[in-house]
Parts: C-alpha cells; structure tokens; sequence
C-alpha cells in the first residue's frame, strides 16, 4: 500500500531479529485493506477520511519537545516518532533489576512484544509492527516494588510523516509499578499508530496512565492491551484531549482466575476533533472483576463515540462487570455516541452496564443559580465537578492537579470572558502545565 | 439471492370463497405468480404494480452479510424444501402434535379457541362470540378487517398508506413481504373515536390470520385510541419455517395505539418482522412484545416520532429455551423536538438458549428538550445460556437527555433460600422469581394475556412446553 511497502519496512535497518519482524508484518500488511466504516469496529469512526498515501513512514528527524520532571521518577523514557532518544533509569532500581530499554538495541525480541497485539490485530497493529522504529520496553522482575513512576514521554512530529511507536511493559510475578505514558505533538498534519502491550504477571498489580495532548492536526489510531494473570490488578486509564481524530482501542484481557482491571478515561472534544473510543472487558477466567468507567465532554462540531464491550466467557462463572460511560453535551451541533455492549455466556456473574448522554442539567444550573453563581460561572463548576470522580481515579503523583488544569483550558478555550479563564488558546497548543516546576527541556534528536 | 422458490399452496386457503379456486401450488417466485396471485385476489391495479416493484427490489437487493451470518442456516432454497404443500396449515384438530395440545389442556383454553389457535379454521365461532362487540365497531365508524378484504374495499384508505411505514426497499424481508404478502389485519380508527375493548385478531371474520407474510396496517386518526393485540401466547403450530411480517401504524395527532403481541411460533420457524410506527404530534404508540417462540426471532419494533411531543415505548419480554435464539429489541427514532420515548426490554435464557437485545436511540438534530429511557434486564437460569446486549445510542442534538441501563444476573440465591424457607420447591421458586421479573412488562396486557403468559413461562421452566 503506498508508502508502506515491504522495501520501506526493510530500509529502516537494525537488528537482524527486528527487521525479520517488521518484514514478515509488512508483508502481511502488503496483503490487508484498510477498514472502512461498514465494519461494526469502525462503525461512526472517520476512517473513511484517511488516505495512508497522504502519509510516509517518518525518519526520526527534528527536534523533541518534551516536559520537564516534576516529581521523582524511577525512570523516565523520551521518544521521538517511536524511537527512544534517551533513557534516565534511577541507579537504584537498576541495581534491584528494573529494566527500562529501547527495544531495538536488544539482541533479541523480548517474550512481551506482540503478547497483547498477537490476540487481537488489525490493520494498523500490522502496520505498527511493521514500521516500529523500537520502542519502550518496561520489565519488572518478580516481586519487585517500583514506588516511582515510571513515565515515557513521546513527541511526534512532522507534517507528512507516520510514526509507529510501541511500549512494552511487562509485570513479573507479584511486582508493582506505576507507568504514565503521555503523547504531545505540534500542530503537524502527521500519522501515529502507538501500541501499548501489558502483560501482568500473577499477583502483580499495574498502574498505568496513558495521555494524549495532540496538536489538532494528529491522525492517531491507538491500541492499549492488557493481558492480566491470577490475582493480578491492572488500572488502565486515559485521557484524551488533542487530535483530528484520535481513536483509542482500550483492551483488557483477564486470563487468570481473581483478575481485576479497572479503566477510566477522561476525554473533551471540541472543534471538529472526533474522539473515538474502543474498550474490551474480556474475562476468561472465573472470579474475575472489571470496572469501567468513561466521562466525556463534546463541545463545538466536536463528535465522540464510545463503544465497549464486556465479554463474559463460559469459564468466567462469579464475575463481576461494569461499564458506564457518561457524556456531556455542552454546544449545538456536537455529537456523542454510546454503546455499551455485554457478550454474556455464563450464568453465575453480575454485569451492569450503564450510559447516558445529555446536556448540563438545568436544575444544577438553576440551583446554583439561586445561591447566586452565575451561569457560565455554574456551568464550569458542573463540568468540572462532573470530571472529578474519573479524575481522581484515574490520576497519581501530580497528576490530578495538571488534569484539572488541561481540562479547565480546553473549557475555558471559548470562554474567554470568563474571570478565572486562563487566556484563550487553540486547542492542542496549550500543553499540559508543568506545575511551575522543571519548566521544558529541549533534547536534540538522536 | 440464490434461488427463490416459493411455495404458494398456502395461499388457497386465503380466498373467502375456497371451492371456486382449484388453484395448484406452483413453485417458483415470479411476475407470473405474482399477477396470478393479484388477479386471484381481486385487488386494484395499483396493487398488483406494488408486488411486482417489490418483487423486483427483492431479487435486487442483496442478502446482508449481517442477516447471512446470523442465520448461516437460512438458506430459501432449505426453508421452502420443508414446506410440504398440504403442511401449511393444520386442517385437523387430530393432526396438532401431541406436545401442542398437551400446552392448550395446560393453559385452559377454551375447544373454540384452541381449534383456532391450532389454524384449524374456526371462523365461524369466533364470529358468533364476537359478533356484539363487532356491531359497536360498526357503530363507531371503526373499520377492522383482514388486509386482502380492506384493499378490496377501502382503496382510498389503504392506497395512501400502504407502506408509507415501511416502504418495500426498506430491507430484503420486506421487499419479499410487499410482493407476497396475504392476510394480516386492516384497521381504521375515525377521529376522536376510543375503542373501549382492545381488537384482537381473531375476533376477525373471515381472515387468514396467521399467514406466512402477514401484513398489518393500522391509522388512527386524530384524538382516538385503540389497542390492538395480535397473536396470543399459546404455541402456534405451523409447517412454515419463514415467517416475515410487516406491521405498519400511523398515529394521527393526538392518538393513541397500543399494539400487543406474543409470539410463540414452533421452534422450526424463522421469523423476520419488520414494525414501525409513525408518531405525529402529541400521539402516542407502545409495542408490547413477547417473544417465547421460534427458532430464531429477529424482531425490532421501532416509533418514528416525527410530531412534536409524541411518546414511543417498547415493552418486551423474550424467553429463549433449547436451541432458541431471540434477537429481539426497539427502535426509537426521536425527529421531532420534546418527544419522549421509553424502552424496556426483560429476558430470560435457559436451557442453551441465547438472548439478545439489540436497540437504537436516535436523536436528528434540532430535536430539543427530548428524553429516552432505555433498561434491559436479563436473567440467565444455567451455565449454558448465553445473553448479549447491544444497545446503540446515536445523539445528534445537544439538548437531549438520554439513558440507559442493563444488568445481567442470575436468579439471586437469597431470593431462591427466602422462598424454599417458606416450603416452595426450587422449581416453583424459581418461576414465581422469574414472574416477578417480567411482571412489569406482563402488567401491561390485558387480564387473560397476562395470566396466559405467566402460566407459559411458569410451564417453560418446567420444560414441559414442546
């Protein structure tokens, strides 16, 4: 297809092992079409819009923008259109067995790579696996407790190019880790399709963060799996601010018996972005628990969906599942879509799922009205207090204060007039704020 | 579509006069069988170039991928080999399975009611029963005939409406309905007009009620009501294994339809409705749907509401057993501003059975201050069911107030232990918990539906219903 072709796939070079794997996937990517919206996957997506030939696969060229630290860190990864361009591994953590590495200076490829995407491909996990440049792989020995986060900064750039960035992070048994994963980019007209493969390993329990802070001309089709093993914990969340259209695909797969797994996302949309979200509860195994909970704002010509699914295997007898996902529709003209879908094939569970769209609800307005908030003042307390559950959740270290911040600027974006708002900027361009502390480094490329 | 052979042996017994038709069955679909069936039945011109247009739309249109591989069995060319030519219709009391009247001794059912329930033709009774009722029909203005009758003699009433709802390129199953269809039931309420006791089907004279490709047209006029229940909840026992109907309403401003049916077709038959109703302004319409029946139900009765402030509900109860699927659900399409709409779906698997919800919430643009509910419940009795829900919520305006809810859940233990501590069996407990469940859909029909109905459900769980 295109630019995409098993020639560009074997001109990125490196190691003997990779470039076999990128082969193999550009060939069968070679042979694969594109979705289109007839399929139920990409059913109201915008996949009908993209033309791959408009994009080529990226030389990791230019410069990285990326946030300074704010808080201790167990290590920290920056890469730049999927290829690591610098690793800050606390020595102490190294010396226990953390490693934190970029794929494409192993000897060989690690057991975790392709574990997540192996069960559930389609055309641009092929295409990732053909064009990753490396990526970010996290290993955790068994019974290993990171207390810091660990967090992988990427930046992606240029108009024209495609980036395919990939992180591994892979839980030994009975360890612990907080990852954060967050996406920036200028306002480039560019292509990323990030893959995230977790593995949690029995016992373990994974927190993980995924950010996307696009500028507002990103493509990005994005797939976060989990696989998650006996008596293991997984909390998979994200927030979705930026992009032209951001697909997330959010899986959690439930492999071992008293699994668990816990996803929350915080998105808003607004312009003519159109964010798009993808979720799987899977259980395969008995007494297994999963937790969904997704909160969205659309704002302007803004569209989101939102489409889940809990599958309740035939040995997943005792589980528990819920789904809920809740929308707030702030302007005319802005458009939410919902379904939660259940896939039941067992008797002895407990499976609820749950989703409303609406605007903000005039009787709140009213009250507040009455203690004498004024409108637009009432309606960004509404808003911002309809986010707090998710945002609590899903946050940790300083990250529910720069949350709170990045929603308030998107909020406040056309509500200049607003005492408390933050003055008026394009969506996308104003980044997450730093909490007044590192302030931005600038690396050069690699 | 491969080959397309339909049996029309069925359709000599749709002429109100049956000696003057030595009609032969003939295989095949096409025009011929179509202008002969036409010609046969009388009807206007316009008719007859209704069913071929269809006809043609059928041959066109593809069978969809969805529908092939949800029924990877349905194959036209199968469905019609197991159609015998004399098995259309039972013309025997003696000739009902033994299962079949082993249920009607169970449920009570009058001999009249059961010879018809049956198919055997039972017109005659019916019509002596009924026949008061009918005079104040008459006296109201109110016409309720069967189809083939109402194109004969109200053209200017059927021809403006006649898939006006559903129009025959709507899908495959309906373009196959408009170009064959035969009986179903005509009704017309005048303005301003309630009809006190709900119409029911076979209060119908001289009418093919339970036809193959039944069509159902029903407008009520400004300010009226009616209720209308089709079908009933005892088995239905037919030789056909496709049944695909068509049911259109029209709801003028201000009305109020309520149409109620419980199907309980054998478990050989394929049933592919197609139900729309059109809401006008402040008019309401409800579907109360049961589905206990068939081998596979594939049913999604949907409103239009395309007046201000008009209100759509769906009540439905589905309950899947051995080797049954029901893919049943709602449509609402909300295309006016303040409309409401209400969907509320129960069902029960067992036994390997599998259910499935499947809706639409739509909200166009513009359509403020408008509200939907959505709540489906499931229960699953065994291991082996299974039970899906696919709810789909497309919001278009901003100014609207959409929800939904489902759960899916056993039947809870302390419930089971409360009602055994009081000296019931597992069994009896078991359904009293399982009417309890669907008794907010159940309270919905009228008295001797709602006792038929539990007391089927009551003998599902036992297994004993064939």
């Amino acid at each position: 297809m295109g630019n995409f072709t098993p020639e560009m796939a074997r001109a990125l070079g490196g190691a003997g092992w990779l470039t076999e794997r990128r082969l193999a996937a550009a060939e069968r990517f070679a042979s694969t079409t594109l979705p289109t919206p007839a399929e139920e996957a990409w059913r109201y997506s915008r996949i009908d819009q993209l033309d791959l030939d408009r994009y080529r696969p990226g030389p990791a060229g230019g410069d990285g923008t990326f946030l300074g630290a704010t808080v201790e860190r167990a290590a920290t990864v920056r890469v730049l259109n999927g290829a690591v361009v610098g690793i800050d591994l606390d020595a102490t953590y190294a010396a226990k067995g953390l490693v934190v590495a970029d794929i494409a200076g192993l000897a060989e490829a690690p057991a975790a790579l392709g574990a997540g995407v192996d069960g559930s491909p389609d055309a641009f996990t092929v295409l990732n696996d053909a064009f990753l440049p490396g990526g970010t792989l996290i290993s955790v020995p068994d019974g290993m407790v990171v207390e810091h986060p660990i967090i992988v900064e990427h930046w992606v750039c240029g108009a024209g190019a495609a980036s395919f960035p990939r992180t591994v992070v892979a839980m030994g048994e009975d360890s612990e880790a907080h990852v954060l994963e967050r996406f920036m980019s200028p306002a480039d007209a560019h292509l990323v399709v990030p893959v995230t493969e977790l593995v949690v390993g029995d016992a373990a329990r994974l927190r993980f963060l995924g950010v996307q802070d696009h500028g507002p001309d990103i493509w990005q089709v994005a797939l976060v799996r989990a696989t998650v093993g006996r008596d293991a914990t997984l909390r998979a969340s994200a927030v979705a601010l930026g992009g032209d259209y951001a697909r997330l695909r959010s899986e959690a797969l439930l492999t071992g018996a008293g699994a668990s797994s816990e996803m929350v996302a915080v998105y808003f949309a607004n312009e003519n972005q159109m964010l798009d979200f993808r979720t799987l509860q899977d259980h395969d195994a008995p007494h297994t628990t999963s937790e969904l909970l997704f909160k969205g704002a659309v704002e302007d010509e803004a569209d989101s969906v939102y489409s889940g699914l809990i599958r309740l295997r035939p040995p997943a007898q005792r589980a528990n599942a819920t789904q809920t996902n809740r929308n707030l529709v702030l302007s005319e003209g802005a458009s939410a879509k919902s379904i939660p879908n259940l896939e039941i094939e067992c008797d002895d569970v407990r499976c609820s799922h749950a989703s409303a769209v609406g605007p903000i609800d005039l009787d709140q307005l009213y009250y507040l009205a009455t203690r004498g908030v004024p409108p637009d003042v009432a309606e960004r307390l509404i808003v911002f207090g309809f986010f707090e559950d998710a945002i609590d959740r899903l946050a940790f270290g300083a990250g529910a204060e720069r949350l709170r911040a990045a929603v308030a600027r998107k909020f406040d974006a056309r509500r200049c007039c607003h005492p408390d708002a933050v003055t008026s900027g394009n969506r996308g361009q104003e980044k997450l704020p730093s909490s007044g502390q590192g302030g931005q480094e600038k690396l050069p490329s690699a | 579509m491969a080959t397309t052979e339909l049996d029309l042996g069925r359709y000599k017994l749709g002429w109100s006069d049956p000696e003057e038709y030595v009609f032969k069955p003939r295989k095949g679909l096409n025009e011929d069988i179509v202008n002969e069936m036409s010609w046969m039945k009388g009807e206007p011109d316009w008719m007859r170039r209704f069913r071929l247009r269809a006809l043609s739309l059928f041959e066109r249109k593809p069978m969809l991928e969805w529908f092939a591989k949800n029924m990877p069995t349905i194959d036209f060319e199968n469905v019609y080999y197991y159609i015998k030519p004399t098995s259309g219709q039972v013309n025997d009391w003696d000739m009902l399975p033994e299962s079949v009247k082993a249920t009607y001794e169970k449920l009570g059912i009058p001999e009249a009611e059961r010879k018809f329930l049956a198919g055997v033709t039972a017109q005659y009774e019916s019509e002596v029963v009924y026949h008061k009722n009918r005079d104040e029909l008459a006296e109201q203005g109110v016409l309720f005939a069967d189809m083939d009758t109402a194109v004969r003699e109200w053209p200017d009433l059927v021809k403006p409406y006649f898939g006006s709802v559903i129009p025959p390129n709507d899908n495959k199953f309906a373009a196959l309905n408009s170009a064959v269809w035969s009986g179903g039931s005509f009704i017309y309420v005048p303005p301003n007009t309630h009809v006190e006791m709900p119409l029911q089907a076979y209060f119908r004279i001289n009418a093919e009620n339970m036809g193959q490709f039944e069509r159902t047209l029903i407008i009520v006029d400004e300010g009226s009501s009616v209720h209308y229940v089709e079908g009933c909840s005892a088995p239905i026992y037919t030789g056909d294994s496709l049944h695909s109907a068509v049911v259109e309403i029209i709801a003028k401003p201000g009305a109020t339809v309520r149409y109620s049916t419980i199907q309980n077709w054998s478990p050989n038959v394929y049933n592919l409705v197609t139900k729309r109703a059109k809401a006008e302004a402040e008019a309401t319409v409800s579907w109360v749907d049961g589905n206990l029946g068939s081998k596979l139900t594939m049913k999604y009765p949907s409103v239009y509401l395309t007046g201000p402030k008009a209100h759509g509900e769906v009540l439905s109860v589905a309950y899947a057993g051995a080797g049954q699927h029901q893919d049943a659900g709602a449509k609402m399409i909300h295309a006016a501003p303040e409309t409401t709409s209400l969907i509320e779906s129960k069902s029960i698997s067992k036994d390997g059975g599998r259910t499935t919800y499947r809706g639409l919430v739509r909200v166009d643009p513009g359509c403020s201050k408008t509200k939907s509910h959505v709540r489906c419940d499931a229960l699953i009795l065994d291991e082996d069911s299974r039970s899906d829900t696919y709810p789909y919520m497309e919001i278009e305006e901003q100014d609207a107030r959409i929800g939904h809810e489902a759960t899916v859940s056993k039947v809870g233990e302390d419930q089971l232990f409360y009602l055994m501590s009081r000296g019931l069996t597992e069994q009896q407990a078991t359904a009293m918990i399982v009417n309890g469940f669907i008794e907010p859909v159940v309270k919905t029909l009228p008295m001797e539906y709602a006792i038929e109905l539990s007391r089927l459900i009551e003998l599902s769980m036992e297994g004993a219903v064939g």
